[in-house]
């Protein structure tokens, strides 16, 4: 198949792309496809009367004569058979498999690899992620009451009956679980609440559905939530809505986690979520934020499907995830939406990438003490590294101020 | 299509149990035997030579 985009849809939340046709294929994509880095070979035209003529990887076959065939030359003495990267085996462990468990094993001394791909259903892999997540919280040893910011779609669904497990596992009362979802129409659609609140119905945790009005009385606003997001919008660009979800996330939480006693706010952020953040802290010479669990004031987030794959996550309810991609605002923040594809290229050739540097670097700062400490500023529950600009800071909380004018007193904080 | 990339479907591999697809998910690398270069006899000692032995 020459054109393979007459079967295959590539598909944004800024609508359908197009996948490059075969014909277009450079010899780095090639290679790409075999699951081998570009940066490892170099690429030659062979004319055939002995001698080699290097070209770039860039090029197409196309754009070779065709009198003249192509060397991929490994640049390294890579043992390619104590690798095998292409040479992935299928093991079906569902008659309907809707996802792929990667499963890689390279380089034993006896220079025999075994790479799979687990084929599994949607309810092996609720099995798998629900048994995770309940494991991690009895490790973790993360008490009640505790509260759980849930947005209804995929992730948050799992840590809702993640959470029943492991309530169910150690006779914990269920009512000692508060859940949460914020809803203001475009951002936080109202049908993403329902799914959430049908979920945790079934389980017997309470939920929260915060309205503006709401979160207006929840975090002691002067307005609604809708008149600050106009002034961001009309300040800081529609793309800052990503952001000030994720602030109004952590904020209703930690007032949440106040009223109901709680001390932990568990949080759907997985692998590479916690990667980017991470690679984005590192290639900035930044110290990394503690994870799988960070102080944030009074309150300890808690990430207990850290090291679980989007994909993975998605895969345990592909109708609710399916719902949450069409339902995606139209709009990223540049930077942001570049540091995750680079996140989730990590982990592209190799699976288990992404999750050995974080594992490795997570070492090394409880190690050393090297976490980044979050400070507040100033009497505000408002928290920060201490990089950044104290001009453009200042700016911003000023204008958080005017909504949040209680902030000025010193009890503030303790949110 | 490359042929390569297409994947060997198999029954001969055992199912796997949802202790050890859950172990799958969270196995890092050293755990798969990238928890040295070379002869761990030799690796401490050795170790900057180690990283460079092979090139």
């Amino acid at each position: 198949m020459h054109d393979w985009n007459k079967r295959v849809t590539l598909l944004f939340s800024a609508g359908a792309r197009q996948l490059k046709p075969v014909p277009d294929l450079t010899l780095a994509e090639l290679l790409l496809a075999n699951r081998l880095p570009p940066s490892l070979f170099q690429a030659y035209e062979v004319p055939g009367d002995g001698s080699l003529k290097p070209i770039p990887m860039t090029l197409t076959l196309g754009q070779v004569p065709e009198d003249r065939t192509v060397l991929l030359q490994c640049m390294r003495n890579t043992d390619i058979d104590a690798l095998r990267p292409a040479d992935i085996e299928n093991v079906w462990q569902s008659d309907e498999p809707t996802t792929a468990l990667l499963d890689f094993q390279y380089a034993d001394d006896n220079r025999n690899p075994g790479h799979r791909a687990h084929l599994v259903d949607d309810a092996d892999m609720r099995e798998i992620v629900f048994t995770k997540i309940a494991n991690f919280l009895a490790h973790q040893e993360i008490p009640v009451p505790l509260v759980a910011g849930i947005s209804g779609g995929g992730d948050s669904s799992s840590l809702v009956q993640g959470m029943d497990r492991h309530a169910s596992e150690h006779n914990l009362d269920p009512s000692k679980f508060t859940c949460f979802t914020l809803v203001m129409e475009p951002l936080w659609p109202e049908s993403a609440a329902q799914r959430a609140r049908a979920l945790c119905a079934e389980v017997g945790f309470e939920h929260v559905v915060l309205y503006p009005e709401d979160t207006t009385t929840l975090v002691e606003m002067t307005g609604s939530p809708r008149a600050l997001w106009a002034r961001f919008e009309q300040d800081y660009g529609v793309d800052s809505s990503h952001f000030f979800g994720t602030f109004f996330v952590n904020l209703v939480g930690r007032a949440l986690c106040r009223q109901r006693g709680a001390g932990h706010l568990l949080v759907g952020y997985q692998r590479e979520d916690v990667m980017a953040e991470l690679l984005f802290l590192l290639m900035n010479g930044r110290r990394p934020l503690p994870f799988p669990r960070r102080r944030t004031g009074e309150v300890e987030v808690v990430m207990p499907v850290w090291d679980v794959p989007k994909s993975l996550l998605d895969a345990c309810y592909p109708r609710v995830s399916e719902c949450n991609y069409a339902e995606r605002v139209d709009s990223t923040a540049v930077r942001r939406s570049s540091i995750y594809y680079l996140a989730h290229c990590l982990d592209a050739l190799v699976p288990q990438m992404s999750l050995s540097l974080m594992n490795g670097i997570k070492a090394l700062m409880e190690e050393t003490g090297g976490w980044q400490k979050l400070s507040h500023v100033s009497t505000t529950p408002l928290l920060h590294t201490g990089y950044g600009d104290t001009r453009a800071q200042s700016n911003l909380v000023e204008l958080l101020l005017e909504h949040f004018p209680q902030w000025r007193s010193a009890t503030a904080r303790r949110q | 299509m490359n042929h390569q990339l297409t994947a060997i479907a198999t029954p001969s591999a055992p199912s796997a149990t949802t202790a050890q697809m859950t172990e799958i998910i969270t196995r890092a690398l050293p755990e798969g035997g990238i928890d040295r270069m070379t002869d761990e006899r030799i690796e401490e000692i050795l170790a900057v030579p180690a990283l460079t032995a092979h090139l």
